[in-house]
């Protein structure tokens, strides 16, 4: 998977660890929270999309298969109601 | 923490919350500063979230962990995908926060603070945060499924077909509403007009960049973007002191909305990954930084209000645009409040991506209370204004009179003191040749925004540039919803149209794209030149016209969520969305008569129609006034069939005569808590 997918097992992991062992460090908690911020960020900006296409098609990252990606998300997209 | 600390932390929090809201409501003769309004909006909405949204997801809905979601049970890898719940929150409140938001509280601060304060608290934490939350696990239990596919098997089809036709109807109105507030912030002014051009070829550069040169590297492409757009306001100032460029970006009203039209034509049908994808990520990169840090320059500065709590146009006599409180104040700040809007967004991608049940409420409830927080920004950023400034750029001059000193002196007179020296200093403060007469909203969010970062960073040298940026922001955000806006419409269009003729509904046709893009464009565009060519009309009746057919569309959204709960068998339960249903029916349909037939000429369109036929006015004034009362009508009239539709399902299930069946989908075991316990 590529860095946004990696940083989605990443956080599944992290979060399960740190419910066995009871907590989080100071330290552990900003981490986290630096992680789910730029996870977001990946999920709103379609970085992690693409990240899940390139694993559902077997490519790596190219021109040719950033094209083939915003072919298949355009229509949807496009269709993507934006708000008042 | 232990019990007893929790209680008495909640009770703290319960007491600083009223404190809060007493001193804003109570408060008369002094200025109070804005933290209070900050206060009482946190407290209210974090007891609201702990308490009142806790109690929707235990005894109404049932919030059940152990059900799979359609993201978990659909999962593709593409639209539904089991995803953290932070992130769904951050996706969810960047596709709801719009610019409506902003401009609904800046434009009913006119009345005060305190009517549009009280209505953005408990009209979000009863009403909109609720529908949100609600829309948002029906579709969640349906597979996804959007509002108006709930609408047509939950209560009919008639339902279905009403609830298509409102949300055609609000994006066209939005559209023409949200592009005059583009033209009246531009007008005039060579230095945003040159910011926002050079958005345009910074966008296809940034398309180009991400296809060609790195491809997927969005954030990367987005900071790029940002970068080149700061260039460019800065390069605004330059063009603004140098009187050959700044002529040629100087246009007048009419001329800015042609323009805009012609690009909401060309947004439409270009590929998306050329112009539309890319603006659409450097207005989010915009508009999330620049919330955050007006939310900080407000809680670092704590400025103090100007406006009063109250003014004298609680009479309906307004110069911003005229109504009495009731119901104008509840239409006019809209997205902050409730917004029927919300619901596409709660029943399109966000239930998608939901991974628990239990999620919803934090997704759906609580990314409203961002929104409303949003709201009270505005309302603090248009409060901190010296009124007589307020009023100065937000009166039309059909109402204060041509040239400052006019303005100045009818301003004045209404109790607000401002002089035409002191607008002009603003005025050059702030790069622009006038400040007024600049209807709209945007620029008087943009000067309170200015005021806000320039005392915060930079200092009084560098509020040209803070309000440019606020302009660039507002502009942004807007042309952004006009493209995406025209391309969903026409979608919408093309899936009708081609149950007519089967070519106009293939949506890659491009005879058929260029035919459904010139109709919606021109549906939009003729809202927007009556309210560039209407000296009278334009936001004054426009805004009015978007916020009654958002706030339908809203009763559209409730009305479904009361017809499953009572299908759902949780009747004990249904006031939670039958009293913001009552509230919006009573304020929609009350709006919607005084739109239509109220006897004074600033209120009610027919009347303004009359009015103008008898100073034998231009026809095609006459004309837009008898169109905005037929669409306000039919618009009243379809939603009134969905409600008594929705109330004979509800009387017939209630007295037993129909037998109660929602369209959920079974019960499926969540593998997730299975692998959790492991």
């Amino acid at each position: 998977m590529n860095s946004s997918g990696g940083a989605g097992a990443a956080r599944e992991t992290m979060e399960i660890d740190n419910r066995k062992s009871g907590g989080y460090s100071l330290v552990a908690k900003i981490r986290r929270s630096c992680r789910l911020v730029a996870a977001a960020l990946a999920e709103i900006f379609d970085e992690s999309a693409y990240g899940r296409f390139l694993d559902r098609a077997e490519l790596q990252s190219s021109v040719s298969a950033y094209a083939a990606f915003q072919k298949e998300n355009e229509q949807v997209k496009a269709r993507r109601p934006r708000c008042c | 923490m232990p019990k007893i600390l929790r209680v008495l932390l909640w009770i703290g929090v319960s007491l600083l919350g009223a404190l809060a809201l007493a001193t804003i409501a109570f408060h008369r003769g002094e200025q109070i500063n804005a933290l209070w309004l900050v206060v009482a909006s946190v407290a209210t909405y974090a007891v609201a979230y702990r308490f009142y949204s806790s109690f929707i997801s235990a005894k109404l809905l049932a919030l059940d962990p152990l059900r799979a979601t359609p993201a978990e049970r659909l999962d593709n890898g593409r639209d539904f995908l089991p995803t953290n719940k932070w992130v769904v929150f951050g996706h969810h409140f960047a596709a709801i926060a719009g610019p409506g938001p902003l401009v609904g509280p800046v434009l009913a601060a006119q009345f005060g603070y305190l009517p549009g304060t009280l209505w953005i608290i408990a009209g979000a934490v009863l009403g909109g945060c609720v529908q949100d939350f609600v829309i948002l696990l029906f579709s969640v239990r349906r597979d996804g499924k959007s509002l108006t596919e709930m609408a047509k098997t939950e209560i009919g089809r008639v339902g279905g077909i009403v609830a298509y036709i409102a949300v055609l109807s609000i994006i066209v109105i939005l559209l023409g509403a949200t592009a005059l507030i583009v033209v009246n912030a531009l007008k005039s002014s060579p230095w945003g007009t040159f910011t926002i051009a050079m958005t345009m070829p910074i966008a296809v550069l940034m398309g180009v960049y991400l296809r060609r040169i790195r491809p997927g590297k969005v954030l990367e492409t987005s900071l790029l973007g940002f970068v080149l757009v700061l260039a460019a306001i800065v390069g605004g100032q330059w063009v603004s002191e140098a009187p050959a460029w700044a002529a040629i970006f100087t246009f007048t009203a009419p001329t800015l909305a042609v323009l805009i039209i012609i690009y909401g034509f060309a947004a439409s049908s270009l590929p998306v990954w050329l112009l539309l994808a890319p603006r659409d990520y450097l207005s989010t990169f915009v508009k999330l930084g620049t919330i955050s840090l007006l939310a900080a320059g407000i809680v670092a500065l704590r400025p103090s209000l100007h406006m009063p709590p109250l003014t004298r146009f609680t009479d309906g006599t307004g110069p911003v645009f005229a109504g009495t409180i009731f119901p104008f104040a509840f239409i006019t700040v809209a997205c902050g409040a409730i917004s029927g809007f919300h619901s596409l967004i709660s029943s399109g991608t966000t239930p998608k991506l939901i991974r628990r049940e239990t999620e919803t409420r934090l997704v759906g409830y609580g990314g409203m209370l961002a929104e409303s927080m949003v709201a009270i920004m505005a309302m603090i950023a248009a409060s901190v204004l010296q009124p007589g400034v307020y009023f100065a750029v937000n009166s039309p001059a059909g109402i204060v009179g041509q040239g400052p000193d006019a303005a100045a002196a009818m301003i004045s007179s209404w109790g607000f003191p401002v002089t035409a020296a002191q607008m002009a200093t603003l005025a050059h403060a702030v790069g622009e040749q006038t400040l007024y007469n600049r209807t709209g909203g945007a620029p008087a969010f943009a000067v309170g925004m200015a005021q806000i970062f320039s005392n915060t960073l930079g200092g009084h040298a560098l509020m040209a540039l803070w309000y440019h940026f606020a302009i660039m922001f507002e502009a942004l955000f807007i042309l952004t919803i006009i493209d995406a806006g025209t391309r969903v419409g026409r979608f919408m269009l093309q899936d009708a149209l081609g149950h007519i003729w089967k070519p106009l509904g293939r949506t890659s046709w491009y005879p058929s794209i260029l035919f459904t893009s010139a109709i919606i464009v021109a549906a939009w565009g003729n809202f927007l030149w009556q309210g560039v060519k209407d000296p009278l009309g334009g936001i004054n009746s426009l805004w009015p016209l978007f916020g009654i057919c958002n706030q339908l569309l809203a009763t559209v959204a409730l009305c479904v969520a009361t017809v499953i709960i009572v299908k759902m068998n949780r009747i004990r339960y249904v006031w939670v969305t039958l009293i913001p249903l009552s509230w919006l029916v009573a304020v929609t349909f009350t709006a919607s008569w005084h739109k239509v037939l109220d006897t004074n000429p600033r209120v009610g369109f027919l009347a303004h129609a009359r009015q103008l036929a008898v100073a034998h006015a231009n026809p095609r004034l006459i004309f837009n006034d008898r169109l905005d009362a037929a669409v306000t009508g039919a618009l009243v009239v379809l939603v009134a069939i969905i409600l008594i539709e929705s109330s004979l399902e509800c009387v017939q299930i209630i007295s037993g005569n129909k037998t109660p069946a929602t369209k959920e989908a079974p019960f499926v075991m969540t593998r997730m808590a299975v692998e959790e316990r492991a």
